[in-house]
This record gives C-alpha cells, sequence and structure tokens, in this order.
C-alpha cells in the first residue's frame, strides 16, 4: 500500500460522483475543484492538502463529489485501506468527532 | 518490502523538505561525467533510511538497485529523483540547496556533452536538463532523438555540437526531423506513413511506427479503425497495474514515445474493436482521437 506520484492536467477528472473509493489523495501541486451534482462547485483546495477520504469517515464507500484538477500539478494517492484501517483504530468518541466534522462537509454538497 | 502509506508523515513539509534535500544531493553526485562511487553510496543510504522513501515503493526500488558500475540503474534514478523534487514540497533550505546542486549541475554539463559516446549518455543528459527548470525544452527534444535509438556516429556528432552551441533547440530540432525522416524507411512504407499522416498523426510518431506493429493489420484497419493517441504518465503503471495489459488486449498498439510533458509518454493506438475512447475513461489519461482516412 504504497504511494504513488501522478501528474494531474486541467480537465482531468480526479474521481467522479458515484465512483468507488480506492484511492486516496494529497494535493502537491496545482489546484483541484469540488462539484456536486448539478456541476455547481462546492470547494476548491490548494497543495499539501488530503482530499478524496471524507465520505469513508461517514462509513460510505463511494464519492459524493466529482474532483477535477483546474490548473496542472501532482497528486500523491495511496489506498484508501490506509485510511480505513486508522479509522478503524479510532475510539467511539473520537470516531463521533469525525463523523460529524464530515457532515458539515458533506452538507455542503 | 513496502509499507502503509503514513500520510501524517508525508503532511509534514519539513519531512519533504528533508528528502528533497537528500534528493538533490544524489543528483549532485549523479549528474558528474565521472560519478564519486563513495559519495554515491552515502548518498543512496541516507535516501534508503528516510521514513518518506519507505512510502513510495517505485521510487525506493530504483534508489535500492542503483549501482555505481551500472548507467541505466543511474539514468533510472536520475528519473525517479526528478520526479520526486517536482513532486516535494519545499522550503528554504531546499530552496537554498537546490540553486547549489543546479549550480553543480550546470558545470557538469560541458564534460558530460563531450564525453557522449553512446545512448545512455545521451539518456544521461536528458535527466540532466530535466533536473533544470530553463532547460525543460532541450530535454523533450533530446528525449525524442534517442527514442529512436539511432547508433550512427554521425548522429551522436551532431547532436554534441548542437548541445554545445547557443541554438540547441533550433538544431535539434532539425536534427530529430532528420533522424525521423531517416528511421521512416527502416520502419514502415511512405504508404503506411502517409495513411497515419491523412489522419492527423504527426509524421514525427507516424514515422516511429515498425513493420512487426502492423502485422496482420490491412490497410483497411488502418484507414477506418479507431486510431487514438493516449498520454500518460509512468506513474500509471504503479497506480494501475493492469493499464498496460488492457491496452495489449484492446488495442495494437503502433508506436510509443516520450510526451511533451515531462515523464510522459504518447502511445498510438488502432483499437480492435469499435470500443471507443470509454475503455480509457477509468484512467488518468489524455486520449485523442484522429479522423478516419477518406
Amino acid at each position: 500500500m504504497s504511494g504513488s506520484i501522478e501528474p494531474i492536467v486541467p480537465g482531468q477528472v480526479i474521481f467522479d460522483i458515484g465512483q468507488q473509493i480506492d484511492k486516496c489523495f494529497i494535493l502537491q501541486k496545482g489546484s483541484v475543484h469540488f462539484f456536486n451534482s448539478k456541476e455547481e462547485k462546492i470547494s476548491g483546495i490548494a497543495p499539501n492538502t488530503m482530499f478524496g477520504f471524507t465520505e469513508l469517515v461517514k462509513g460510505k464507500t463511494t464519492h459524493s463529489t466529482k474532483a477535477v484538477c483546474i490548473t496542472p500539478g501532482t497528486v500523491v494517492s495511496f489506498s484508501s485501506d490506509v485510511i480505513k484501517t486508522k479509522l478503524s483504530a479510532y475510539g467511539e468518541d473520537n470516531k463521533l468527532l469525525l463523523e460529524s466534522l464530515a457532515d458539515q462537509l458533506l452538507n455542503k454538497i | 518490502m513496502s509499507s502503509d502509506f503514513d500520510f501524517g508523515e508525508f503532511l509534514d513539509e519539513s519531512n519533504q523538505s528533508e528528502l528533497m534535500i537528500l534528493c538533490l544531493d544524489l543528483f549532485g553526485v549523479l549528474s558528474k561525467f565521472q560519478v564519486d562511487l563513495n559519495k554515491l553510496e552515502t548518498a543512496k543510504v541516507e535516501i534508503l533510511n528516510n521514513q518518506i522513501t519507505k512510502n513510495f515503493e517505485g521510487f525506493r526500488s530504483a534508489i535500492s538497485n542503483l549501482s555505481g558500475g551500472d548507467k541505466s540503474s543511474q539514468i533510472n534514478s536520475m528519473k525517479h529523483i526528478n520526479l520526486m523534487v517536482d513532486t516535494l514540497v519545499g522550503d528554504s533550505k531546499s530552496t537554498e540547496k537546490f540553486t547549489k546542486i543546479g549550480t553543480v549541475v550546470n558545470e557538469s554539463i560541458d564534460e558530460l556533452i563531450k564525453g557522449i559516446d553512446s545512448q545512455s549518455d545521451l539518456s544521461k543528459l536528458v535527466q540532466v536538463y530535466n533536473f533544470l527548470p530553463n532547460k525543460k525544452e532541450i530535454a523533450i527534444l533530446l528525449g525524442r532523438i534517442t527514442d529512436y535509438e539511432r547508433q550512427e556516429n554521425e548522429i551522436i556528432e551532431n547532436v554534441k555540437a548542437a548541445l554545445l552551441r547557443d541554438d540547441t533547440e533550433v538544431l535539434l530540432s532539425k536534427i530529430l526531423g532528420d533522424v525521423a525522416e531517416k528511421s521512416a524507411s527502416g520502419f514502415i512504407s511512405a504508404n503506411i506513413t502517409d495513411i497515419l499522416q491523412k489522419r492527423g498523426v504527426d509524421f514525427h510518431i507516424a514515422a516511429l511506427v515498425t513493420k512487426e506493429s502492423l502485422e496482420n493489420l490491412s490497410d483497411e484497419q488502418l484507414k477506418t479503425s479507431v486510431l487514438l493517441m493516449v498520454n500518460f504518465s509512468e506513474d500509471i503503471f504503479t497506480s494501475n497495474p493492469e493499464f498496460l495489459e488492457n491496452i495489449q488486449s484492446d488495442t495494437h498498439v503502433l508506436t510509443s514515445t516520450s510526451g511533451l510533458d515531462k515523464d510522459t509518454f504518447d502511445m498510438l493506438l488502432l483499437l480492435k474493436n469499435e470500443r471507443r475512447g470509454d475503455m480509457f475513461d477509468k484512467y488518468p489519461v489524455k486520449v485523442k482521437e484522429y479522423r478516419v482516412f477518406k
């Protein structure tokens, strides 16, 4: 479950709504925007930010947003099993806190 | 040996900067005409002991296989270092180191050019130019010339002369055109090149198509089957290991060469059936479809 470096190019769909979450990402260079099912932009991220994992915190297995590269750059990708393993090690209180944070993010969609 | 990706450790920018500095040190050692084996071993061990290195199996494996007596392992490591240095987030320390190593690399170039004697010497220079921010165009042109794997002394001498001139890019473009033209006769007939060009394929690419790749293909298939140019990063081989296998089962690979963007490849593919570009939807690739021959 090692990481991979992947260049991204403008317009590239990194993941789409409904797609299985098999990889999570860290944006290293460039920018990525997130869109809902109406193709409305919900948010954008800058480098050194992890993304593509929020739904896992809520126990979901598919993406609820579409991530699109806006400016060229690089992402580091890694298996979503890494996040799943970390989450399984959390205590109930911490899980509730994470879930409420995930709720706040997902409710924006 | 692979390990779980430690994203917490990776997200700490000081850790990334630390690895970048180690990578730069090793690149400085490898960029010399005569590689100092002791310095190489020290720099190699430092990278292998770094915690972030363990998060990237492909990179770790390339550095682990690096050997003073094996030029191809050195070129492969330089390629991986270039990608890693481009990816990692630096700080003032790594920026300072980059400037310092940039000077070292620049100082090595003349000796590297004068010492060009083989394809691997050219491949090493491709990585050296790739490292330098203002020499990327030269790296791309030189990379494309080396893809033709021409061993003629005349071509190597022309490349050497071009690299020592101020108008290097213009001269390399001309050499690339000449090499493509010369190579075409050894590869496929002018008729086939013509079909591909009429479908919109650049001459440089059409000339790279080999006779072997056209075995069992009729002119009609070449004219009407779906013809695609797929551009992808070399990382796809680790992120999507099934990629190449799927390409080979569903398409005829006419040729492949380095892409215009750093560390990317262009692959010219003729689909075996009418399945269109959707077979690439799940991959991080750029697809261009050519028109049908009329």
